[in-house]
């Protein structure tokens, strides 16, 4: 391993982390907020069918207490969004990332999970992490392996995704892609899945990009270079992602992810 | 009553261990295959006892390039699915735990029925979990529920 990278280059990456993942909090917090009546008393996930699991957490998790979480969520998000990098050392930003990562635990456990599990798990990994790299002295030990957790995590991510598809056939010959774009739950635009059942050969070609990237992710590891371009094509992935499986929140919680990412890359140099 | 004290703490720790460990460890294996797809429909009674056609409850909102950084109902309809899946799953593989599942369930379609046809449930409406297999349809459970008479 090289001369360690300096206090600028972890910092940046804490800083971009910080600001990443206070946007990521606040779009579900608001998202959250926008459907409040299916988690009010006569919603979807009304609080008496729900309330036996949460024992002491009850008034947290009511309809008012719940609103109150989310205010408090979205307060935190800001602080986050809005933190400067010469913040680094201050309390302000480490306090509104731990109460962000209060509030995702508390969505998690309010919905049972039902509500995006993955992007939650995401954004819990960046917060977590990046309060581990916060509360720690600037660029010492535990503030490095705070963002390389969150990049392993971030790699893991890929790389399982990856390794997952390409023990399936039906990703090798695109028909798992197409089944996935014909599925409702995902309401994929009816054009994209036309085009789809009429061109398999360019659906193949694009099921295997999808498992050639998410296989490949690790080299983003190899050399800044390869960071950059891992984390160009990474964001275009997220991008269609996001726009055909209305998977929104996945990509702001792996683009909070990222500059950790980027960091691993420099410090392997 | 809100539980509160020592005789409160086993659920709220189970849940809250269990729902720690998903998110310190997530799966990450997104996107595996499609296996069984599991299916939500409802039908209303007429008003000469006959019933309606079985209709799908989960609709997908229309498209938009701005749902790509921003869409509350893309995110409650994905989170629906969900429990729909798991409803679907724990009926399948006879889960104890079916009955939160099926209530969640419950209450969507009575949403669903209220806010999209409510003067044809004076008489009643019935729901389903369907699994569809790849070769076949398969219902996990069905329920019938009474009218509300003016």
């Amino acid at each position: 391993m090289a001369a360690l990278p300096s206090d600028a280059s972890l910092a940046s990456a804490i800083t971009w982390m910080t600001r990443l993942a206070g946007g990521a909090a606040a779009i579900s917090a608001l998202e959250l907020w926008t459907i409040r009546a299916d988690w009010s008393d006569r919603g979807i996930w009304r609080p008496a069918a729900l309330r036996p699991t949460w024992g002491a957490l009850t008034p947290l998790m009511g309809a008012g207490g719940f609103r109150a979480v989310l205010l408090a969520q979205l307060s935190a998000a800001i602080v986050m969004i809005a933190s400067p990098a010469t913040a680094l050392g201050q309390p302000m930003a480490s306090v509104a990332t731990a109460g962000v990562l209060l509030g995702t635990l508390l969505a998690a456990m309010r919905f049972r999970g039902t509500v995006n599990g993955g992007s939650d798990g995401m954004l819990f990994t960046v917060l977590a992490g990046l309060l581990l790299a916060r509360i720690a002295p600037t660029d010492s030990r535990w503030s490095q392996a705070g963002v390389l957790y969150v990049a392993a995590q971030l790699t893991l991510s890929y790389l399982r995704a990856g390794l997952v598809k390409v023990t399936r056939r039906p990703w090798w010959t695109g028909e798992a892609l197409l089944a996935f774009l014909r599925l409702p739950a995902y309401g994929a635009p009816a054009p994209v899945v036309a085009w789809g059942e009429a061109h398999p050969g360019w659906v193949r070609l694009v099921s295997l990009a999808v498992m050639a990237f998410e296989c490949l992710a690790l080299i983003a590891w190899r050399s800044p270079t390869w960071c950059l371009v891992v984390i160009a094509v990474a964001l275009v992935f997220h991008g269609v992602v996001a726009l055909l499986f209305r998977l929104n929140r996945f990509l702001w919680a792996w683009w909070a992810a990222m500059p950790s990412l980027w960091y691993a890359a420099q410090l392997l140099r | 009553m809100v539980p509160v004290g020592p005789a409160a703490y086993p659920s709220a720790m189970r849940l809250l261990l269990r729902t720690l460990l998903r998110l310190l460890l997530p799966a990450w294996g997104f996107f595996d295959v499609v296996g069984v797809v599991p299916v939500l429909e409802w039908r209303p009674m007429a008003p000469d006892g006959r019933w309606g056609l079985w209709r799908p409850v989960l609709h997908a909102p229309a498209w938009r390039w701005w749902h790509a950084v921003w869409h509350p109902e893309g995110t409650r309809l994905l989170a629906l699915q969900t429990v729909v899946e798991r409803a679907t799953f724990a009926c399948l593989q006879r889960d104890e735990d079916a009955t939160e599942s099926l209530t969640l369930v419950a209450h969507l379609v009575e949403q669903v029925a209220t806010s999209t046809a409510p003067q044809r449930l004076t008489y009643g409406w019935a729901w389903r979990l369907v699994a569809q297999h790849t070769d076949r349809m398969q219902v996990v459970h069905e329920r019938q529920h009474p009218g509300h008479p003016r």
